[in-house]
């Protein structure tokens, strides 16, 4: 009988310190504020960044001249360490902010995702690591957009 | 698993390293598209996408309505032989989905 209640509070206790440990990038909160932003400055005012800075470190790959902006492919790389979070935005379309991405150990910093370009503009990429924010982008022109019906 | 808004792969690419793909059948409307009849279409997209191996939790992606209808995601994970990767989804309407492979 206290055997088992012993074993009971062991796993109660075990349980307790998981939901403590469980690290802050998996529990986060979607930025709900950020996605409904409806420019790129007011998704990041959103956000609640440090002043990001260029870096050669973040490779976007996309193709540079896009026939159907409703399914650009886009290929990005963080050659930064301990890269936790990767933003990414198509700097004119209507809402901005397309993904954010966090990252737990145990993960290379490469993502490939399919995105909407309403219209020709720069996709830019934002890498927060150690409290750090960088930045690169890459500019894709878009025949036909991909947000408004045609 | 049987779900069939979903195509997973899960291929081991390098020493430790599995490339995972998902194709996630999904609308992804914006809110801003109408019909042919002119009617507005509702906005419907996916808002978060999760990564785990064996259960444990890799990453986390959140989506806005941007992300191009059935979107291919992928993403370069640690994980080997025999391990189960699964992926999940939820979108703005509370509807989910979620799909398993193991690394062959």
């Amino acid at each position: 009988m206290t055997l088992a209640r012993r074993r009971f509070l062991r796993a109660v206790l075990a349980l307790a310190l998981a939901g403590v440990t469980r690290s802050a990038w998996a529990t986060a909160e979607r930025a709900v504020n950020a996605f409904n932003g409806r420019s790129v400055e007011s998704a990041l005012g959103a956000l609640d960044l440090p002043a990001a800075e260029d870096s050669a470190l973040i490779d976007i790959d996309a193709p540079d001249v896009a026939e159907n902006g409703a399914n650009v492919l886009i290929e990005i790389t963080v050659r930064i360490p301990s890269v936790e979070r990767v933003l990414v935005l198509g700097e004119r379309n209507v809402f901005p902010l397309l993904a954010d991405t966090r990252f737990g150990p145990g993960v290379v910093p490469w993502f490939e995702l399919k995105v909407k370009l309403g219209e020709t503009s720069h996709v830019r990429v934002f890498a927060l690591a150690d409290g750090r924010l960088y930045t690169a982008s890459r500019k894709v022109r878009v025949i036909v957009g991909g947000c408004l019906p045609g | 698993m049987a779900d069939n808004t979903f195509r997973l792969q899960a291929k081991r690419i390098g020493d430790g390293i599995v490339q995972v793909k998902a194709l996630i059948r999904h609308p992804n409307h914006n809110g801003l598209g109408r019909t042919a009849e002119g009617e507005p279409i509702a906005p419907h997209h996916l808002t978060e996408v999760t990564v785990a191996v064996n259960d444990q939790p890799l990453l986390t992606v959140h989506t806005g309505s941007g992300i191009a209808a059935n979107p291919l995601l992928g993403w370069k994970i640690n994980a080997g032989e025999g391990n189960r990767v699964s992926v999940a989804w939820t979108d703005n309407l509370d509807e989910s989905g979620r799909a398993e492979v193991t690394v062959a």
